[in-house]
């Protein structure tokens, strides 16, 4: 499956992954690429359903990144979440996901709106 | 002038060289006692309501004369425009407040069910004096049932001719059944946002044919819950919109067709902020999507889709199709719904 390279963007402000746990691997290798040094903020959905212990790794893999992009370029990392339903576990998970950043306060999150929808199919 | 007469017979004169306002004004100074005035005879040969307007210039101030210059009026109706109710009595209360109230009243308009449609058309016949040229964003939902009930109405949907944002929803009842957009071609020559829902069957020739109607379009959104946009014969059109807005394509079926009429597009894409819900097998549509607007894309979402799996997404304000799907509408729009109950209200 062919990946995106970001490189190319460089006026990217905001980056957004919806996407399940296990693409996160994905979310890693296409920031990897992003060199816009105008790059404000990257939003990723936070799992819908329980993280499997192989894919702590791939998210701590993400956290490095995204310490990185925050050092460097002050790029702000946010997770959504949906309304009403993960805000209790979120706040344990994301110290387990993302511990460097937690730790630094760092990590905003974002509850979707009552503009977005929830699907279910 | 008239501050010189006296209240004398010469006033006469003066009341049909002067506009009443200012006479009424003068006369309000120097109007002898109700009692007095009545007694004289110089008022005999006058009109009725020019005697009232001389015995009672108080009475006249206030009818004659707005308490509030109409600027303002305006600018507290303005502050209303999210209260809808607020805007329905402001409605009731002069036929001069009504042209401002209405402005914020159907700024927002969904067209849904035939017999809505009816009761629009039937206290709305003139399309002159319709508020429909107040409407700024428009919702024809149930399309494949509205477009056909506006033709043989005479096509009064063309007096919605300010829109400045279109959603035109097939999905529901018939979703799949065909239809041609060409009633809604060029609808408003301001319209800088479409929002298309359309079932799987719309072939992509109808589907961009209405958006290079638009040619100062902005913002594109499509929505497919079917299969695979059927991609069909078309003649690419000479000019096609800018596109320097958002693009937001939602189909479950698959972008790559939309991608591919949208690369056909002679003016090319410029979009600062593409939204792309996408099976995994998409993902090299979006590339060539993206690569398009590389010079100009700020805001990238990406959303892949499992089939099967649980799937939450914003959307900007506007409502999705996917799966089971809610409607919700931007918070700062003023919905308009028409129901027979409405009838009789003066709106």
């Amino acid at each position: 499956m062919p990946l995106l390279d970001l490189s190319k963007f460089t006026k990217l402000k905001d980056v957004v992954f919806g996407c399940t746990g296990s693409d996160i691997q994905r979310v890693t290798i296409t920031l990897q690429t992003a060199e816009s040094i105008n790059l404000e903020r990257i939003t990723i959905h936070s799992p819908r359903k329980p993280i499997a212990e192989s894919a702590y790794q791939e998210w701590q893999d993400l956290d490095r990144l995204l310490l990185r992009f925050w050092t460097s370029r002050s790029t702000r990392p946010r997770i959504r979440y949906r309304q009403g339903r993960e805000v209790c576990d979120l706040k344990d998970l994301v110290p387990k996901l993302l511990p460097e950043l937690a730790s630094r306060g760092v990590v905003e999150l974002i509850e979707i709106d009552e503009s977005g929808c929830y699907v279910v199919w | 002038m008239v501050a010189h007469l006296g209240f004398t017979a010469p006033k006469r004169q003066a009341t049909t060289q002067s506009s009443p306002r200012s006479v009424t004004t003068v006369q309000a100074e120097e109007t002898p006692p109700l009692s007095h005035a009545a007694q004289g005879g110089i008022f005999h040969s006058l009109d009725l309501s020019r005697r009232l307007d001389i015995i009672h210039p108080a009475i006249v101030q206030t009818t004659m004369s707005p308490p509030l210059p109409s600027e303002i009026l305006d600018l507290i109706v303005d502050f209303l425009h999210n209260e809808r109710d607020a805007l329905k009595a402001c409605c009731l209360v002069s036929k001069s407040w009504i042209h401002r109230t209405r402005r914020h009243l159907f700024v927002h308009v969904e067209l849904t069910w035939k017999s809505r449609i009816k009761v629009w058309k039937e206290m709305f016949p003139d399309p002159f004096s319709s508020p429909a040229r107040h409407t700024r964003c428009l919702s024809i939902r149930v399309s494949q049932v509205v477009i056909p009930v506006d033709t043989g109405l005479g096509g009064w949907i063309r007096t919605f001719s300010g829109v400045v944002r279109l959603h035109v929803d097939l999905c529901g009842l018939g979703g799949d059944r065909k239809i041609s957009f060409v009633p809604l071609h060029g609808l408003s020559p301001t319209l800088k946002s479409l929002r298309l829902a359309c079932g799987s069957s719309t072939p992509s020739s109808e589907i961009f044919g209405l958006v290079c109607s638009f040619p100062l379009l902005e913002d594109l959104a499509l929505v497919s819950l079917g299969g695979n946009c059927e991609i069909d014969e078309w003649d690419i059109p000479s000019t096609s919109p800018k596109f320097t807005g958002s693009l937001d394509l939602r189909m479950v079926g698959g972008i790559g067709p939309v991608v591919h009429r949208l690369s056909e597009l002679p003016s090319g894409l410029h979009f600062s902020k593409i939204s792309v819900s996408c099976l995994k097998e998409d993902v090299e549509s979006t590339v060539d999507l993206m690569s398009k607007c590389s010079d100009t894309l700020e805001s990238l979402s990406i959303y892949y889709y499992i089939v099967g799996a649980a799937f939450s997404f914003s959307f900007c304000g506007w409502p999705t199709y996917l799966g089971t799907y809610l409607w919700s509408q931007p918070s700062t729009t003023c919905r308009c719904s028409i129901s027979p109950s409405s009838r009789n209200s003066r709106m």
